[in-house]
């Protein structure tokens, strides 16, 4: 009867009831989820699970877009790019690992901050430039206003600190001797165009202007001195390197000559050595055999 | 939707509990935080449920999913003594008149193969239907039938030897 009623017994096992505390410890956790969730489910939160993907593209287009803008020359100090053309030319040094590089860099920025201010002074009217340079006054000269004056100011004191950083690296680093000359060529160009940029520029400008562009232009024409000293040093240096180098060598051959005289004077010792050894051994030899022996090879032969 | 999952909640949280605790081996403490992750787990995928399909079904499946991975740690079996000291009065109810019964069945049940064994707790504990348990284990009515079978032939066979 039992065997027929298994499946009933079966049915008659013990069903448990679940702890007040455990339901209680539940609701709590499924309330958090559900803010969480319905957090999650807002507007923003559903657009960028959903486009993820193309969301990121989106922001990495827009970043690259924005980086290439920000190296136009008309992103000057004071335009809101501006900050994210400063951060590329720190990335850019940053990757830029050899001395060569840094001032190749340098020298490139001082370019850039050129550039920027020429495009300062170009957003202004070029005056009347059917009137005569010689018979233009003043009234044709570009004069700024106060925030341009200002942002051409900074720009062309970044050039100058670009052209003095590129010379401090020249200055400093320990490089082939070749490369040290290469580098210090490429300054002087830059300085020699820069000079040259700037007193077109002065030429342009009025008298407030042309203030801010000569005190910029006279530190160029400084670099000239400094230039003169880098170049100095690394001469010194150079020298100082080939007289090691010669120093290096004649030690080499010194040592080299001093160890073959020696082996010469071993060698030399050597063969006295030898040679006195032989003499006392044939006298030792006389002294024990005097005339048996001599018999000895006269009936043997 | 916190609302609707609740109500879910409520009428199956007794059935998921039993089925945790016994494929747990009675371990109340742990049946407990089980039945909690099942539903919770249940809950952010909620959205995805589709409401045409049985609730209950789909939370067995999750159930079933959940202790694929828990139940081999805990082969030891309480004795139904201690089952029945951690129950709640109301739930005895009829059980304790045949309590001597109850107890040698429940150790053969306790001591079944893993896939015979939950086969029978859902068929006879959480009285789900063949196709629901077919649908949760992803076998077929037919399988399900024929395991089940063979399951209450072995708890046959053995009540009869003790």
């Amino acid at each position: 009867m039992i065997n027929n009623n298994i499946e009933k017994l079966l049915h008659d096992l013990p069903r448990f009831n679940r702890s007040q505390r455990a339901d209680d410890v539940f609701y709590e956790k499924l309330n958090g989820f559900a803010e969480a969730s319905d957090e999650s489910a807002s507007f923003f939160g559903l657009f960028v699970r959903r486009f993820a993907f193309g969301t990121v593209a989106l922001a990495l287009v827009a970043f690259f877009a924005t980086a290439t803008v920000s190296y136009r020359s008309d992103v000057v100090h004071g335009n809101f790019l501006y900050p994210l053309k400063e951060y590329g030319e720190r990335v850019e040094l940053a990757f830029a690992f050899s001395a060569e590089g840094k001032v190749n860099a340098h020298i490139r920025f001082s370019d850039r901050r050129l550039e920027e201010a020429n495009s300062i002074i170009s957003r202004y009217p070029a005056g009347m430039s059917f009137i005569p340079v010689a018979v233009a006054s003043n009234f044709s000269a570009i004069n700024l206003n106060d925030e341009d004056a200002k942002n051409l100011d900074l720009t062309l004191s970044d050039m100058h600190a670009e052209i003095a950083a590129a010379l401090d690296v020249a200055g400093t680093s320990e490089m082939e001797d070749d490369i040290t000359e290469k580098v210090i060529a490429k300054i002087e160009t830059a300085v020699e165009r820069h000079v040259q940029a700037l007193d077109g520029m002065e030429k342009r400008t009025g008298d407030g202007t042309k203030n801010i562009i000569r005190k910029v232009s006279d530190g160029q024409k400084g670099f000239a001195v400094k230039v003169k000293d880098v170049k100095e040093k690394a001469k010194t240096k150079m020298q100082e390197r080939k007289r090691r180098k010669a120093d290096i060598e004649l030690r080499k051959i010194e040592k080299s000559e001093k160890s073959e005289s020696e082996k010469e004077e071993k060698s030399a010792k050597k063969d006295e050595d030898k040679d006195e050894s032989d003499q006392r051994k044939k006298v030792e030899s006389a002294k024990r055999f005097p005339k048996r022996d001599r018999a000895n090879t006269s009936r043997v032969d | 939707m916190a609302e609707e999952f609740a109500e879910y909640y409520e009428a199956n949280k007794k059935a998921i509990f039993n089925y945790a605790l016994y494929r747990v081996s009675f371990d109340r403490d742990i049946a407990e935080d089980l039945t909690s992750e099942i539903f919770l787990k249940a809950f952010t995928a909620f959205k995805s449920f589709d409401r045409k399909r049985s609730f209950k079904t789909w939370i067995f499946t999750i159930a079933h999913n959940h202790l694929i991975n828990y139940y081999s740690s805990k082969k030891t079996t309480l004795s139904l003594d201690e089952a029945y000291v951690v129950m709640k009065e109301e739930d005895v109810g009829a059980a304790v008149d045949k309590k001597g019964v109850l107890d040698k069945v429940f150790h053969i049940v306790a001591d079944l193969p893993e896939a015979q064994r939950e086969i029978v707790i859902m068929k006879f504990v959480n009285d789900l239907e063949y196709d629901e348990i077919a649908s949760v284990l992803g076998k077929e009515q037919g399988t399900v039938r024929t395991a089940l079978s063979r399951a209450i032939s072995s708890i046959k066979a053995k009540y009869d030897q003790q």
